[in-house]
């Protein structure tokens, strides 16, 4: 048992109080002028204590993992959760449950390999370095927010949205010439049906990125902030890939067949997570 | 008795009773935490779940330095917030379905029965994110860095966060508004 003689640390107080004893110890008044937290709980002899300790529920004993009363489950809640646990063991499962790091680096390395190896078209000359170094950070940086586990501090919405927010308006500003000129490039607009080309290629092609992180992901209803980044960071790969690969540097083809193409997924994705329904077993 | 994060690291290296024992664990205490906000029982059983399902998929990223409760907290308290910004509404604590919900205590003291019902009625009024560490801190046992663990804030934070909490309870109790 701790000797109240000594108590000098938060825990020491708040026993102390809980159980009604005298807080004469010798660090406690020099710890109580400095923690306003245990000086609020020990003001009137410390009645908050009391009455917070007095409100705390009890808790049913261990048991074990059927239904139980005690528990206050409902007896097939085990049994449902050992199925659920079944289906894990597929192959979704497993990605699933690759650790954190792990995830993130494959999914990185997949929109990169996606990005630098595409057999149907040829590297069409040196990129901007800036614009290309732009897109693959805001690509990694989506991946390790969207693969974050939900078992750490939660990321707030906010930070989520800014990514998603760079995600998407940073290849309209490729298209407005901000990360530099690409002389050399053929400057035509090239015609509507170019750009369209350009927009189901880039669709397209990055479609595999998309259901490779939605595999990785773990959520079992994506929020919306992340739905939206994850169509956003799909036309990043995109983005990224038509950079590359298209040799048009006008800007109203680039803003309409590369840039929207974030555009379309950020907006589909978001439409459809919308309407799915908050996972339920019964 | 094997410790929780013994269980965990066999868990992560396959072995499923240490799953079971700690489902059998904390089952009850996770179920309580989620039940003061939810006041459909089968809503929070199905947050329940998740949380499992998430420790199941979240296994081989344990570090067993780390303790399991607040970690399993974590994903409870993560889980509960989405699930309110999916329903659109705020938790509200029901007194009535928090106390029906919890295991009653078998050393039935009326008047202290009284009292606990007058002091959960007022956490219920305070802003969710004092409530959230008075009740981590006090109900659930887990330290001030613990809760800001939880929460991902700092250990200060969390502690200011408590100390308002602790004034505007004081404050609470201490007026008649708050009916026994």
């Amino acid at each position: 048992m701790a000797d109240y003689r000594d108590i000098a640390d938060c825990r020491d107080i708040e026993g102390a109080l809980e159980r009604g004893l005298p807080l004469d110890g010798a660090g406690v008044p020099e710890h109580l002028s400095m923690c306003e937290t245990c000086g609020a709980l020990a003001r009137d002899g410390g009645a908050l204590a009391r009455a917070l300790s007095a409100a705390a529920p009890q808790v049913a004993a261990p048991s074990g993992a059927g239904g139980d009363s005690r528990m206050g489950l409902d007896a097939g809640f085990a049994a449902t959760l050992e199925q659920q646990l079944e289906k894990e063991r597929g192959l979704r499962g497993r990605l699933r449950a690759l650790p954190t790091w792990a995830r993130v680096a494959t999914a990185s390395l997949a929109g990169l390999l996606l990005v630098f190896f595409q057999p149907a078209r040829e590297p069409v000359g040196l990129p901007r370095p800036v614009a290309l170094s732009v897109l693959l950070v805001i690509m990694v940086a989506a991946v390790a927010l969207l693969l974050r586990p939900v078992a750490r501090a939660p990321v707030t919405r906010l930070r989520t949205a800014a990514v998603a927010a760079a995600a998407l308006a940073v290849p309209f500003l490729l298209a407005l010439g901000l990360f530099g000129p690409r002389p050399g490039f053929n400057a035509h607009w090239g015609g509507a049906g170019t750009a369209a080309a350009c927009f189901l290629y880039g669709a397209l092609v990055a479609a595999p990125f998309f259901v490779l992180l939605r595999a990785f992901d773990r959520w079992e209803r994506v929020p919306l902030p992340n739905a939206v980044l994850f169509g956003a960071a799909t036309g990043v790969v995109a983005g990224l890939v038509l950079e590359l690969h298209c040799v048009l540097t006008h800007p109203a083809h680039v803003a309409l067949g590369h840039a929207t193409v974030g555009v379309l997924w950020a907006a589909a994705y978001a439409a459809l997570s919308s309407r799915s329904m908050w996972p339920a077993s019964h | 008795m094997r410790s929780d994060e013994d269980l965990m690291v066999a868990y992560a290296a396959g072995d499923l009773s240490a799953f079971r024992e700690l489902f059998a664990r904390y089952a009850p205490i996770l179920l309580r935490l989620l039940l003061r906000d939810l006041r459909v029982r089968e809503e929070a059983q199905d947050l329940l779940q998740q949380v499992f399902l998430q420790l199941h998929r979240a296994r081989r990223d344990y570090d067993p330095d780390r303790r399991v409760k607040p970690w399993l907290y974590t994903i409870a308290l993560n889980l509960k917030r989405e699930y309110f910004r999916f329903q659109k509404r705020r938790p509200t604590t029901s007194l009535e379905d928090t106390v029906r919900a919890e295991p009653v205590d078998t050393s039935f003291d009326p008047e202290r029965a009284d009292e606990a019902r007058r002091v959960r009625r007022a956490l219920g009024t305070l802003p969710p994110e004092q409530r959230e560490v008075i009740e981590l801190h006090w109900f659930e046992g887990l330290s001030f860095p613990e809760v800001a663990e939880c929460l991902g804030i700092t250990v200060s934070a969390a502690k200011v966060r408590a100390h308002r909490g602790y004034l505007r309870l004081r404050g609470r109790l201490d007026k008649a508004d708050i009916p026994r």
